[in-house]
C-alpha cells in the first residue's frame, strides 16, 4: 500500500479559459514534490489534454460545468484525478489512434497515453468519467 | 473570438511571415486557426510560422496547424514553422509531426530555404 503524502483538490468550471490555471498549479505543486522539469511538462500536458477533452466531450464545450481535480503527491509517484458529471466517454473511443494517419484531430489521448506512466479510466463510474494520471518519479529524485 | 494571442503578419508578395506570441491551447487556438486559414488561400504560396515566443502548446494547436498545412498543400502553397521552444519542439516530436512540418531553426533559415527552392 502506498504511503500517503499530500492531497490538493480543486475544482474548475469545463471553461477552456481555466487550463492555464490548472497548468500553473499542476506546475508548482510537481516542483512542490520534488519532480523534475521534464516529468513536470510531461505531466502537465497530460492533464491539460484530459481537461480539455472533459471539456470537448464530456461537456460538449459547454463552459459551465465543474471539473474536480485531485492531485495526490506520494513518495515515488504523483497522481491526477479528474471527474465530471458529464456524458459518459465511450472506453473504445479513448484509444489512441495511428499517428501515420495525418489529421488534425485525436493527438490529444496519444500525448496523454505518452506523457503519463499510466492512464486509468474508471468504467464503474457512474455520474460522468472518472480518469487517473499517474506520474512515477524517476529514481535518484526524491 | 478570443483574441489572447498575440499575432502579427508580414505580407511580402507570395510569402507571409505570422509571428505568434502566447500559450496555445483549447482556448486560444481557435484564433490561430482562423488566422492560418484565413491565409491559406491562392495569393499565399508560402506561409513561415515563427513559434519563438509561444511557450505552451498543446494538441488543439497541432491540430489547427495540421489544418493550414493540409489546405495550403491543396493548392501547393507550403507551410514552413520556425524558431520553435524545447516544449513546442517536444509535442512535435512526440506526435511525430516532426517529419510532417519543415521547421527550420530560425526566420533567417526558413527564408533562406525558400529563395534556394525558388532558384
Amino acid at each position: 500500500m502506498d504511503t500517503f503524502k499530500e492531497e490538493i483538490q480543486l475544482t474548475i468550471p469545463s471553461d477552456a479559459r481555466y487550463l492555464r490555471i490548472l497548468r500553473s498549479t499542476l506546475e508548482s505543486l510537481a516542483v512542490l514534490f520534488n519532480f523534475d522539469e521534464t516529468d513536470i511538462r510531461d505531466i502537465t500536458l497530460a492533464a491539460n489534454e484530459a481537461c480539455s477533452n472533459i471539456i470537448r466531450h464530456a461537456y460538449s464545450n459547454r463552459n459551465d460545468r465543474p471539473i474536480f481535480v485531485t492531485i495526490r503527491g506520494f513518495p515515488d509517484h504523483l497522481t491526477i484525478e479528474l471527474v465530471d458529471h458529464g456524458k459518459p466517454l465511450d472506453p473504445a473511443k479513448l484509444q489512441a489512434r495511428q499517428l501515420t494517419d495525418v489529421r488534425p484531430g485525436g493527438l490529444g489521448l496519444h500525448l496523454i497515453h505518452t506523457l503519463a506512466d499510466e492512464v486509468i479510466y474508471d468504467t464503474e463510474f457512474e455520474d460522468g468519467n472518472r480518469i487517473v494520471l499517474i506520474k512515477r518519479r524517476k529514481s535518484g529524485h526524491e | 473570438m478570443n483574441e489572447v494571442l498575440d499575432i502579427q503578419i508580414e505580407r511580402n508578395g507570395p510569402i507571409a511571415i505570422v509571428r505568434v506570441a502566447g500559450e496555445v491551447d483549447l482556448y486560444s487556438s481557435p484564433q490561430l486557426r482562423k488566422v492560418l486559414l484565413d491565409l491559406a488561400g491562392e495569393t499565399t504560396r508560402y506561409l513561415i510560422l515563427d513559434l519563438e515566443k509561444v511557450t505552451y502548446m498543446d494538441s488543439s494547436g497541432l491540430a489547427s496547424l495540421v489544418e493550414g498545412l493540409q489546405r495550403m498543400e491543396k493548392y501547393g502553397g507550403r507551410l514552413l514553422l520556425c524558431s520553435l521552444q524545447e516544449m513546442v519542439q517536444n509535442v512535435f516530436e512526440l506526435s511525430r509531426l516532426d517529419t510532417v512540418f519543415p521547421i527550420f531553426e530560425d526566420l533567417e533559415t526558413a527564408q533562406s530555404s525558400l529563395s534556394a527552392s525558388d532558384e
